[in-house]
């Protein structure tokens, strides 16, 4: 055993009490600690992606479904969410100008563009529920503003924190996503019903339609409408009604199920606000 | 022990818990940690320092690698200790209780890896529900969080028993001593 002061059995209890200082620090001091994840993401890339690209094959994150009927349904999701899209952004510069005749002053709305990023990995931590994303703070991603979307229009999660070559992204379906502001969208696909969301932990989402609804059924569509996500995500897909229940407040109450099982993606789309100053600040509220 | 060869071990299995975790975890909260099983399986054999030094490193890794998300999911905080600090402890409790076990056994490496994951977890509860009451970025609620982390413990001793199958015939291979009357010393 070496001795003097720098021995390794000395240098013990010093580590222990550095860290037990670590531990029980606010956030806000210890920030800059997360620095260090950067080399050793790098270091277990080699193993964790191969390993997660491999699960991903043996356990698609896509339902099962006839190919050209997955395709058709692609389409048409596409092409509804640019309606929808569409119809909210007429909304939109409806109240602008509602607004700036009353001499209000209107964010203007936050253009976005795409990066293509591999889910590279999870976090140790099952209760943590995030997943990284293998693009990072050199390719303009932006903690609190990136939506990560799988097949563009279906909404995977939010970017909660980035470092320089990966970022993390929390996913709608875990409870400590908190609660989502929704629409779901009925026969008429240019009117839906408000709804917000909490995730159950099952891979499902579930709660209120904030006003009383009727026509609300099984397989209709429910999208984001939150302003306290990035305008770029707005409508894009949280998933499809799987059960509609009354309370006895007679409310409706809804659970919703993504249509990509959003934790066990391989691969996502961060939408990256290019107008940060648009976006939503951290811990906007809802609607 | 031969650090080259942890270090290796290490890097493979966080590298597994990282890339399959969700494959292999049961319900939504609870996983097994295999980097915990290396962590119990050096506290079974290597000299005490060893195993200590081996717990915090895995810890810290472990630490670094996880992160809290904030209220509103809007930012995340990583904290680095309370992991390491729980596997050193844990690490202590084996290293203490290793002289009562026949470490070959196939059920040795369960019930220490047990242990050890309870151990690790109540320390990590404790110290995020201390951080949780002055740290706004820390939102921790921690009865769910102990008994999720009682469920990954049992299912991770689980995984303990084909691990332990592949992991105690190379022993040697990390340079630990298998014969019971020569004790390895020094660091």
């Amino acid at each position: 055993m070496q001795r003097g002061p720098l021995s390794p059995k000395r240098l013990l209890p010093f580590i222990i009490m550095v860290l037990c200082v670590f531990a029980l620090a606010p956030s806000s001091v210890t920030g800059w600690v997360e620095n260090a994840r950067v080399p050793l993401e790098f270091v277990l890339r080699p193993v964790a992606h191969p390993v997660r690209q491999l699960a991903a094959k043996a356990a698609p994150a896509e339902r099962p479904s006839d190919p050209r009927i997955a395709d058709l349904q692609e389409r048409v999701d596409q092409e509804l969410l640019l309606r929808a899209q569409a119809e909210q952004r007429v909304e939109r510069l409806r109240a602008m100008v509602a607004d700036l005749q009353a001499g209000l002053t209107i964010a203007p709305d936050a253009p976005a563009r795409s990066v293509w990023a591999s889910i590279v990995g999870v976090s140790p931590d099952p209760r943590e529920g995030i997943i990284i994303a293998g693009r990072g703070d050199t390719d303009g991603v932006l903690a609190g503003q990136t939506v990560a979307v799988a097949r563009g229009v279906h909404l995977v999660g939010r970017v909660v924190s980035v470092s320089a070559r990966s970022s993390r992204v929390i996913p709608i379906t875990h409870p400590r996503a908190g609660l989502i502001n929704a629409m779901v969208m009925t026969d008429d696909p240019t009117s839906g019903f408000a709804a917000q969301l909490i995730a159950e932990g099952d891979g499902t989402l579930s709660g209120e339609l904030v006003a009383s609804a009727e026509g609300v059924e099984v397989g209709q569509t429910v999208r984001l409408a939150d302003d306290a996500w990035p305008a770029s995500s707005q409508m894009v897909v949280i998933g499809r009604v799987t059960g509609v229940g009354h309370k006895d407040n007679q409310r409706i109450t809804v659970t919703v199920r993504p249509d990509f099982d959003v934790a066990r993606v391989s691969e996502v789309v961060l939408r990256i606000p290019t107008d940060p100053a648009g976006a939503p600040s951290a811990g906007g509220g809802a609607p | 022990m031969i650090w080259p060869v942890f270090i290796a071990a290490l890097w493979l299995a966080v590298g597994l818990e990282l890339g399959l975790r969700d494959s292999i975890q049961f319900g939504p909260n609870s996983a097994p940690s295999l980097t915990l099983i290396l962590v119990t399986y050096v506290a079974l054999w290597a000299p005490r320092l060893h195993a200590l030094y081996a717990a915090l490193i895995a810890g810290v890794c472990l630490d670094l690698l996880g992160a809290q998300v904030a209220p509103e999911a809007t930012a995340s905080a990583t904290t680095l200790g309370p992991t390491a600090l729980g596997a050193a402890l844990g690490a202590f409790t084996v290293l203490t209780a290793r002289a009562m076990v026949e470490r070959a056994n196939v059920l040795a490496l369960p019930a220490m890896a047990l242990a050890l994951c309870v151990l690790t977890n109540l320390v990590v509860v404790f110290c995020y529900a201390i951080k949780g009451l002055y740290d706004p970025a820390v939102a921790f609620n921690a009865m769910p969080e102990l008994f999720d982390r009682l469920v990954s413990s049992l299912y991770t001793a689980v995984a303990a028993v084909p691990v332990g199958l592949v992991m105690t015939p190379l022993a040697r291979l990390f340079g630990f001593s298998t014969s019971t009357g020569r004790r390895s010393r020094g660091w």
